[in-house]
C-alpha cells in the first residue's frame, strides 16, 4: 500500500518527463532521422519563439488570470522595432528599435493589466479585447503589408548561431526560462503571484500588494511576448504583421501540460519549457515521417488531454486517499 | 389549539461535531399550521437542527416524523418533496433570473413534448404574488428586487413547491420596518391558508407579535417550549441564558493588571455598520467583542485594518490619528488580522504551511532582493515547535492540516511579523477543544508579551475566560462595556439579545 502511494507521488511529480521519454522513444522507432544532434538543435531553435511566449503566459495563469494578447502583441512589437531598424540605420537604430518594441508591448501589458486589476474586467475579457486592438494596430502600421529588407546585423540577433549550430533564440530562452524560475522561487514578487493566484482575498489580508503584483504579471507578459515578437522578426528579417497568430493558444496549452493551473496558485516555467518541447517534437515528428500537418493538430489536441488526464487522475487520487 | 396534531416531530435529536455536542438530545414538536418560534443565542443549536430538518446534516441519533410519516435520515431533495421548505439567512435566488423562473426553477410546468410553459409559469407567479398582496412583477429581475422583495420571492418559491412548513431562518435582520410589516403581513396571510412556519430571529420582540409558540435552545440543549402569551422578555432571556456562573474557572478571575498606556483607540467611529464606536486598547490588554451574529463584530476589525473605509470619527494609534487605507498600510503599523473564515480568507490551502507561515514577514527573509530559504525554514521550524503544531513536515499543503493547527499557522504568520496589535476574529470556530485550549493559553502568552489583542467571538465563555474588558455590541453599536472584575454573564447576554443594558 505504502509503496502503491510513493508510486503515484512520483508519476504525479514527472508525468510531463514520463510524457516527453515516451515520445522520444516513439518518434526514434518512426524516424531514423529523429534522434540526431542536428534534429534536436532544430527542435530547440523551433521551440525557442513559441517558449518564450509560454514563458509569459505562465506567469499570468500562475495568478490566476490568461493573457489571449501574447500573439497579436508579438505581431505589433516586431512591427514596430522592424519600422525603426529600417528607417534608422546603424547599431543605434537596432538599440531604439529595441527599446521602442519593448516600450510598447509592456504598455500594452500594462493597459491589460490595469482593465482586469483596478477596473475588474474579466482576464479573459481585457485580454481578448487587447488581442483584437494589438492586431489591428500591427496591420494598421503598414496596412497590412510587411516589412522587408532589414539590416544583416539586426537579422544576426535573432537569426544568428552559436559555433554555428545551437540558434540564438534557443539560448534566449533557456537563459530566460532559468532566469523565471530564479524569479518565481527567491524573490517575494515571485512568492506574491502564488500567493494571488492561489487565494486573492488570503494574499490581500496578508498585506500582499495584490492589485500592483497582478498588473505588474501582465506587464511582465507583455514584455517577454514583446520581446518574442522582435526576435521572430530578426530571425525571419521581415516584420510580419501577422505573426503570432494562434500563438496564445499553443502557450497556454504549453503551461498547462507543464502542471499549471488555469485556476491560479499552481504552476512553473521549468514545467512549461517542457510542455513546449512535447509539443514540438510532435509537429516535428509529424514532419519527419512526411504526414499532412491536419494530423499534428489532432495529435497535439490529444496530447493536451492526455496529460491533463494524467496529472487529474494521479491528484485526485491521492486526495480520495485523504 | 389542542385539537391540532403535531406536523412536525423531531424526537431526542443528537448531533456532534468534532469536540462539540451541538444537539443533545433535543425534542422540538410543532403543531400544523401555527408559527412557531425557535430562539437560542449563538451556538445554541438552533441552525444545527434546522440543517438536520432539510437534511443537509444528518443526525446522529433521533427520529423526525413529518405528516405522520417517519422521514429516512437522507436527501435534501426528499424532504423538499415531502414540503419542508428552509428559507436560509444568505437566500439562494439567481439574480439574473426572472422573479417567475425563480419561482419555478425546480419544477417547470411543461407541456406534454417536454417544452416549458412560460405563459403558465409567468400567469401561476403572479397570481401567488397578487394573492398574497406582494408588489412583484413576476417578470422582473432578482437582481432589481430590494432585500425584502427577495425574501418574499422566495416564500412564493416554497409555495410553488407546495410546501406545508415553511422554516424562516432570521427573515428579518436585513429587512427594514416596513418591510418588516409586510412580512408579518405575509407570515398571517399564510397561516390562514393552513401553512405551518418555524420562524427563527435573534429579535425577541419580533417573536411575540408573530409567533403562537416559542421553543427555547441553549448549548445544544431543549431548555423550554411555552405559548407566547405566556412568556415575556424577561423569561425569555433567562431561559436563553441561564443563570450559571459556575462554568468560569476561578483561577481566570483574576483581573490581570493591564498598562495605562494606549495603543489604539476608536473615538465615535461610524462606518455604515457600526455607529459611534468609542474603544481604548491598552498595552497587553485582551478586548473582547460579543454580540449576536451580524451585530457587526467583525466590522470594527475590518475598519481597524483597512478593509472597510472609516466615514466619522477617528482612529488613533499610540495617541496620533492615523489614516489606515489598506491591509498592506495596517500591516506596517503593526496590526494583524486572524479572519474569520479561515479557508476562504486566512490562508491559500494549495500553497505549504512554510508559505503560508511567511507570507506577510516575507519581505523580511529577502537579502537584496533573494530569499533566503535557510532562515526562513529556521523561523518557521522554531514557530512549529513553540506553537506545538501537528504536521508531518513545514513543506506539506496547509490543506491537509486540522483546523486547530491551521489557526496555529495563522497565529504563527503574524507572530512572525512581530505586530503589536492583533485582531482575531473566531480564534476558535470549528476548532476541537484540546487546540482551543491551546489557543487560549497562547493568546495570554502574546498578551505577556505587551502586545495586545481585540478578540470577536460567538462563544461568550470563551471571553469571559481570556478577556480583561469586553464590549457588547447590539446592531452596529456599543450597548454596554464591562470589565473582568465584575463579569456578569446573565447580564452580557441580555444586553447583546435586547440591546440595552440592565
Amino acid at each position: 500500500m505504502m509503496k502503491n502511494i510513493n508510486f503515484k507521488i512520483l508519476l504525479q511529480k514527472y508525468s510531463l518527463i514520463m510524457l516527453l521519454i515516451i515520445f522520444i522513444v516513439i518518434s526514434t522507432a518512426l524516424s531514423p532521422n529523429f534522434l540526431t544532434p542536428n534534429n534536436f538543435l532544430n527542435l530547440l531553435q523551433q521551440a525557442s519563439i513559441p517558449g518564450v511566449v509560454a514563458i509569459a503566459m505562465t506567469l499570468v495563469v500562475l495568478i490566476g488570470g490568461i493573457d489571449l494578447s501574447v500573439g497579436s502583441v508579438l505581431a505589433f512589437s516586431g512591427m514596430i522595432t522592424s519600422m525603426v531598424v529600417l528607417n534608422v540605420s546603424g547599431p543605434g537604430g537596432i538599440i531604439i528599435g529595441f527599446i521602442a518594441g519593448l516600450i510598447v508591448s509592456s504598455l500594452m501589458g500594462l493597459f491589460t493589466g490595469l482593465l482586469i486589476s483596478r477596473f475588474q474586467l474579466p482576464a479573459f475579457i481585457a485580454s481578448l479585447a487587447m488581442m483584437e486592438i494589438a492586431r489591428g494596430a500591427a496591420l494598421l502600421t503598414t496596412s497590412g503589408n510587411p516589412v522587408f529588407g532589414l539590416s544583416t546585423e539586426f537579422n544576426r540577433i535573432g537569426g544568428g548561431f552559436i559555433f554555428d549550430k545551437l540558434a540564438n533564440t534557443a539560448v534566449i530562452w533557456i537563459v530566460l526560462t532559468i532566469v523565471f524560475a530564479l524569479i518565481l522561487k527567491y524573490t517575494v514578487f515571485g512568492r506574491s503571484l502564488f500567493a494571488i493566484g492561489g487565494n486573492y482575498e488570503a494574499a490581500m489580508l496578508s498585506g500582499i500588494k495584490t492589485k500592483r503584483n497582478y498588473t505588474l504579471a501582465y506587464v511582465l507578459s507583455g514584455l517577454l511576448a514583446g520581446f518574442a515578437g522582435i526576435l521572430t522578426a530578426s530571425w525571419m528579417s521581415t516584420g510580419q504583421p501577422t505573426a503570432g497568430n494562434g500563438y496564445e493558444l499553443d502557450a497556454i496549452a504549453a503551461s498547462v501540460i507543464g502542471g499549471a493551473s488555469l485556476s491560479g496558485g499552481k504552476g512553473s516555467v521549468i514545467g512549461t519549457f517542457g510542455g513546449v518541447f512535447l509539443l514540438q517534437i510532435i509537429t516535428n515528428i509529424f514532419n519527419l515521417v512526411g504526414l499532412p500537418s491536419y494530423y499534428q493538430r489532432i495529435a497535439k489536441g490529444a496530447i493536451i488531454v492526455l496529460a491533463l488526464l494524467l496529472n487529474n487522475f494521479v491528484s485526485s487520487e491521492k486526495t480520495k486517499k485523504k | 389549539m389542542e385539537k391540532a396534531g403535531y406536523i412536525l416531530e423531531m424526537r431526542n435529536i443528537t448531533k456532534t461535531f468534532p469536540g462539540v455536542k451541538a444537539l443533545d438530545d433535543v425534542t422540538f414538536k410543532v403543531k400544523a399550521g401555527e408559527v412557531h418560534c425557535l430562539i437560542g443565542a449563538n451556538g445554541a443549536g438552533k441552525s444545527t437542527l434546522m440543517k438536520i430538518l432539510s437534511a443537509v446534516y444528518s443526525e446522529d441519533s433521533g427520529e423526525i416524523c413529518f405528516d405522520s410519516k417517519i422521514l429516512p435520515s437522507q436527501g435534501t431533495q426528499k424532504r423538499r418533496n415531502e414540503g419542508i421548505a428552509v428559507i436560509y439567512q444568505e437566500l439562494s435566488l439567481f439574480n439574473e433570473l426572472t422573479v417567475a423562473e425563480n419561482v419555478y426553477v425546480n419544477n417547470y410546468p411543461k407541456f406534454k413534448n417536454g417544452a416549458i410553459d412560460w405563459k403558465k409559469v409567468c400567469r401561476d407567479t403572479q397570481n401567488l404574488a397578487d394573492s398574497l398582496n406582494l408588489k412583484i412583477n413576476a417578470k422582473d429581475t432578482v437582481s432589481s428586487l430590494n432585500i425584502g422583495q427577495r425574501q418574499l420571492t422566495e416564500i412564493m418559491k416554497a409555495l410553488a413547491c407546495d410546501a406545508k412548513l415553511i422554516v424562516m431562518d432570521e427573515p428579518s435582520s436585513a429587512l427594514s420596518q416596513s418591510e418588516y410589516k409586510i412580512l408579518v403581513k405575509v407570515i398571517s396571510d399564510l397561516k390562514k391558508k393552513g401553512i405551518t412556519i418555524i420562524y427563527i430571529s435573534h429579535h425577541l420582540e419580533e417573536l411575540f407579535e408573530v409567533g403562537d409558540r416559542i421553543t427555547i435552545l441553549r448549548d445544544g440543549k431543549f431548555i423550554a417550549c411555552q405559548e407566547a402569551g405566556k412568556l415575556n422578555e424577561d423569561n425569555l432571556v433567562e431561559y436563553m441564558t441561564g443563570i450559571d456562573l459556575t462554568q468560569i474557572h476561578t483561577e481566570e478571575t483574576q483581573v490581570h493588571p493591564v498598562s495605562d498606556e494606549v495603543v489604539l483607540e476608536l473615538k465615535d467611529m461610524c462606518n455604515g455598520i457600526n455607529q459611534d464606536i468609542n474603544l481604548k486598547l491598552h498595552k497587553g490588554e485582551i478586548l473582547g467583542l460579543y454580540g449576536l451574529v451580524g451585530s457587526g463584530r467583525s466590522e470594527i476589525l475590518e475598519s481597524v485594518f483597512g478593509t472597510r473605509s472609516i466615514r466619522e470619527g477617528s482612529l488613533m494609534l499610540h495617541g496620533k490619528a492615523t489614516d489606515i487605507k489598506n491591509t498592506h498600510n495596517a500591516i506596517r503599523h503593526k496590526i494583524g488580522l486572524a479572519p474569520e473564515n479561515r479557508k476562504d480568507q486566512g490562508l491559500v490551502l494549495s500553497l505549504s504551511v512554510w508559505e503560508n507561515m511567511s507570507m506577510v514577514s516575507l519581505p523580511r527573509f529577502a537579502k537584496k532582493g533573494r530569499i533566503c530559504y535557510k532562515d526562513i525554514n529556521a523561523e518557521c521550524e522554531a514557530h512549529k515547535t513553540r506553537l506545538n503544531i501537528k504536521t508531518p513536515s513545514i513543506n506539506t499543503v496547509i490543506r491537509n492540516l486540522s483546523g486547530g493547527n491551521q489557526q496555529k499557522v495563522i497565529l504563527s504568520k503574524w507572530l512572525m511579523q512581530d505586530c503589536k496589535i492583533l485582531l482575531l476574529d473566531e480564534p476558535t470556530q470549528g476548532i476541537d477543544v484540546m487546540a482551543k485550549e491551546e489557543i487560549y493559553k497562547l493568546i495570554r502568552e502574546i498578551s505577556e508579551l505587551g502586545k495586545s489583542l481585540i478578540i470577536v467571538s460567538s462563544e461568550l465563555q470563551e471571553l469571559l475566560r481570556v478577556c480583561d474588558n469586553i464590549h457588547i455590541l447590539y446592531d452596529g453599536r456599543q450597548v454596554l462595556k464591562i470589565n473582568k472584575s465584575n463579569y456578569n454573564q446573565e447580564q452580557i447576554l441580555h444586553a447583546s439579545v435586547s440591546g440595552r443594558a440592565i
